[in-house]
């Protein structure tokens, strides 16, 4: 983006998240599929609040859950390796 | 009977034959506590998000099966007396199975397990595209779509998935 038009106005508008498991009913939540739960997580590897990620109360439980049982299997980190700063 | 799934991490720093032997073993103990395999998904050598007994890398197989809460029981058991197994999880995935459905599903997989040696060097040899499209023509009864497509049309969607595997 070159040019910012957002730049002239300045009250935020909050666009309304809508859940994207609700949208697209053939994503699964899947404790197995680590690349789909790594969009859940932040880069410390904190599970990404509902707030922030538009889930619905449903789906955010079973992503929670998810990303929790693919801890466990080591498929995703509990606290991720970073480059030292 | 109950269908389950259960991922296995073996111990990824032994030999496979060691490792082939301990999937052997969890396999028998499915079918001796009444259970009954439906598949093995092998997913090889992955690395570990963090270090397990000492370990960074880790095989994983993930089985699936039907069987009895008995059947996890004891399987579970055995888990915790094999060294080898560095984590499992086990997941029900229904409360009831289909016998005959299920038998279904077990011959479904063991055909799909031969033609697919047969499948997988078709897109392997990427580099020279010139055998690619010889392949794609000498196979028109399968896919008449890829043939009818130019050689490099076919050529460009195998090329983009390589990459992708190798990373």
């Amino acid at each position: 983006m070159p040019v910012m038009p957002r730049r002239k106005r300045k009250q935020f508008y909050v666009r309304r998240k809508v859940c994207r498991f609700c949208v697209d009913s053939k994503l699964a939540i899947d404790y197995k599929d680590s690349n789909t739960l790594r969009q859940f997580v932040t880069e410390r590897g904190k599970i990404i609040p509902r707030r922030i990620s538009g889930n619905c109360a449903r789906h955010q439980r079973r992503v929670t859950r998810a990303i929790k049982q693919a801890r466990l299997l080591a498929l995703m980190p509990y606290i991720p390796q970073l480059p030292p700063t | 009977m109950r269908r389950y799934e259960s991922v296995w991490v073996v111990n990824g720093d032994l030999p496979d034959e060691e490792v082939k032997s301990a999937i052997d073993k969890f396999s028998r103990i499915i079918s001796s506590a009444d259970g009954l395999l439906v598949g093995l998904d092998d997913w090889g050598r992955r690395k570990l998000a963090y270090k397990i007994k000492g370990t960074h890398r880790g095989y994983y197989v993930l089985a699936d099966y039907a069987g009895t809460p008995a059947t996890v029981k004891e399987l579970e058991r055995n888990y915790r007396i094999d060294d080898r197994i560095v984590r499992y999880h086990t997941v029900k995935k229904s409360d009831q199975v289909d016998l005959e459905a299920l038998q279904a599903e077990i011959a479904a997989r063991a055909q799909a397990a031969q033609p697919e040696p047969e499948a997988a060097p078709a897109p392997a040899p990427e580099p020279e595209p010139a055998p690619a499209a010889a392949e794609a023509a000498s196979t028109p009864e399968v896919t008449p779509e890829a043939a009818a497509a130019s050689p490099e049309e076919a050529a460009a969607p195998e090329q983009t998935p390589a990459p992708a595997k190798e990373e």
